[in-house]
């Protein structure tokens, strides 16, 4: 009867050791189980002269585990010159401690300790590799890119549509609902310093070039980085770690050209469109504040947002957003390409996918404040 | 020693998307045996091993495993219950972000209550017993070769001495010889370690040489389960055919 023992039931009977001295015998008693040797100590020092005998007539069950330990047993006696002999075991039992003790488990040599020095320099070489993949991903990119401009036909049309339902209409819920908010709280931020000087008609001017110029664009950009770079990270990720990108490439097919070219195109596509669209929220989200705690009606927001907001400020917040997208497309894509033959590796290259795009769009975002500045004077 | 049955899977169907991949499947499997499942491909041999490592529930029918009926059990049963066998699968399933010893390991840190460094020196024992040598514990599966794979998957499915072996296509994508010591792994891990073994397998070399008794799945159903020589005689005309070709033949050839 075998049935069902728990590995670490609480009536298990420990291993244990009964050692008599004369003459040199080791009882060795209960189950020699990864569950009965977990109390099991080994004695400090083994008695007898020249020999010794570990008798496991008493031996309840035995395991791997078990095995092992009554080995580290032998083990000890042969380091204090005591040579140990195994009796009272059944052959079974005495087969598998045979085959225990077999097996050579000495410890690998570990790789030596690097100096700073070399340390250093591993650093560097690092760095150096990456910037290289980074170049010659954007050489390729651009490649492709321009041979796509040229002949048209050559894009993956499907894919192209696809990314374009993905990443565009799919998103337009969240989009709508997140950039209403930000209207909702600028226009009640702005809206309460407006009101201590009875400027409330001012809110529109505010809200009209915020939310066109700066917040539709990077907000959208912002969700669009977590929700799709993520997702293109993951994507070209998982086909690289199930070798479906070496496919391609024996087919003679770059993967740059297959996934990066439609991913990125949609991406341009699609980031202008979600931008207007999250400006239409936004402002939306401002007008319905702005009615309830400013009492500026709808059609006086309407009327003074014609008379202050240019399409120019329109125009300023567009014209971010398509190189927004390419930062986000490339970025995503890249990692994904990065990632190496493990699980860990995707969930570290995702992570890094979303917060460079989420840098870099700052950062551009802050290049082209200072190009509109000067580009005023 | 009593016969006694490690398995027993009794009227077990069950379909996907309405499609039957298994219908009435009864097979007895007892203590200390090598079944090998052998069918053509989409015949339900990997759904059938499914089942009976509980990942498929299926429509009707009973498992038994080790005297309990799987359909009704606890959590803690069936926790229990599952440390008592291991499951080499297909692709070896390796955990990609840890070591080969520390996939070893896992299950014994999971599961047992022994020391770290007990637990070290045992998966560095469990990856001897496979056959790797030492140094392959400090390597990730991606720098293994594929048979290594395999070991190293082999020692994680052995690393709590479990009664019961599933192997779903050890030996597939494996050289010849990595494959025939493989088959004498197996062979040798049943004689010392008195494990139950089931095997799903296309390689006529494992199932002449290693299984004691073969099972014959074709479209969902059971057709013969018998030894090998019994089994390359039937009359049945889906087993004649899986057994007729060239390969069969010469291999057949070789072990009568």
């Amino acid at each position: 009867m075998s049935g069902i023992k728990p590995h670490f039931s609480k009536q298990q009977d420990d291993a244990r050791v009964e050692i008599s001295s004369d003459p040199a015998v080791i009882y060795c008693k209960g189950a020699w189980t990864a569950g009965g040797i977990v109390r099991f100590q080994l004695p400090k020092t083994l008695s007898g002269e020249g020999s010794l005998m570990i008798n496991g007539s008493a031996v309840s069950a035995l395991d791997t585990a078990g095995a092992w330990m009554i080995y580290k047993l032998v083990n000890l006696a042969k380091s204090q010159g005591v040579e140990a002999a195994l009796t009272g075991f059944t052959p079974e039992k005495k087969a598998f401690l045979q085959l225990i003790g077999d097996q050579n488990i000495t410890l690998p040599v570990e790789s030596p300790r690097l100096s700073c020095l070399a340390k250093l320099g591993q650093r560097g070489w690092k760095i150096h590799q990456d910037l290289a993949a980074v170049l010659a991903f954007i050489g390729e990119s651009v490649h492709f890119m321009w041979q796509t401009l040229c002949y048209p036909f050559r894009l993956q049309w499907r894919e192209l549509f696809t990314v374009i339902q993905q990443t565009g209409y799919y998103a337009l819920p969240i989009i709508a609902l997140l950039s209403y908010l930000v209207g909702v709280v600028l226009a009640y931020q702005m809206g309460l310093q407006l009101q201590n000087y009875g400027a409330n008609i001012y809110v529109v001017d505010l809200l009209g070039v915020s939310i066109l110029r700066e917040f539709g664009p990077l907000i959208t950009a912002i969700i669009v980085a977590g929700r799709t770079g993520a997702a293109y990270t993951a994507e070209i990720g998982t086909m690289k770690v199930n070798q479906e990108i070496d496919a391609l490439m024996t087919m003679g097919v770059s993967p740059v050209d297959m996934l990066t070219i439609p991913r990125i195109a949609g991406l341009i596509i699609v980031l202008p469109l979600l931008t207007l669209w999250a400006d239409i929220f936004g402002l939306l989200g401002g007008m319905v504040m702005s009615r309830n705690i400013l009492d500026v009606g709808f059609s006086n927001f309407i009327q003074r947002f014609h008379e202050v907001v240019s399409f120019h400020t329109y125009y300023m917040g567009m014209i971010k957003t398509p190189v927004f997208a390419l930062l986000i497309a490339a970025v995503g894509c890249y990692h994904g390409f990065r990632v190496q033959g493990n699980a860990d590796s995707v969930g570290r290259e995702t992570t890094k996918s979303v917060v460079h795009s989420i840098f870099l769009i700052i950062v551009a975002d802050a290049i082209f404040s200072v190009i509109f500045g000067w580009s005023r004077r | 020693m009593t016969v006694e049955n490690v398995i027993e899977v009794a009227n077990l169907s069950t379909d996907i998307g309405g499609k039957w991949i298994l219908e009435g499947i009864d097979l007895t499997i007892h203590r200390g045996e090598i079944i090998a499942i052998v069918g053509g491909s989409g015949a339900g041999k990997s759904t059938l091993l499914r089942c009976m490592v509980m990942l498929q529930p299926f429509s009707t029918g009973e498992v038994v495993l080790l005297g309990h009926n799987i359909t009704h059990l606890n959590a803690r049963t069936k926790q229990d219950l599952q440390r008592h066998w291991g499951v080499l699968f297909q692709q070896g399933a390796l955990f990609s972000s840890m070591t080969v010893a520390q996939n070893v390991e896992f299950p014994l840190r999971k599961h047992t209550r022994l020391n770290k460094n007990t637990i070290a020196e045992l998966a560095r024992l469990k990856i001897a017993l496979t056959g790797l040598a030492p140094e392959a514990g400090i390597k990730y599966p991606s720098e293994l070769s594929g048979g290594m794979q395999k070991r190293a998957a082999l020692a994680r499915a052995l690393a709590l001495d479990p009664e019961l072996l599933f192997l779903d296509e050890p030996t597939a994508g494996l050289d010849p010889e990595s494959a025939n010591a493989f088959d004498e792994l197996i062979l040798n891990l049943r004689a010392s370690l008195n494990l139950t073994i089931v095997i799903v397998t296309h390689d006529l070399d494992t199932l002449w040489q290693t299984a004691d008794r073969v099972a014959f799945l074709a479209e969902g159903q059971l057709l013969a389960v018998d030894t090998m020589p019994n089994l390359v005689k039937s009359e049945h005309a889906l087993i004649k055919r899986y057994f007729n070709g060239p390969r069969a033949r010469l291999a057949q050839a070789q072990y009568e």
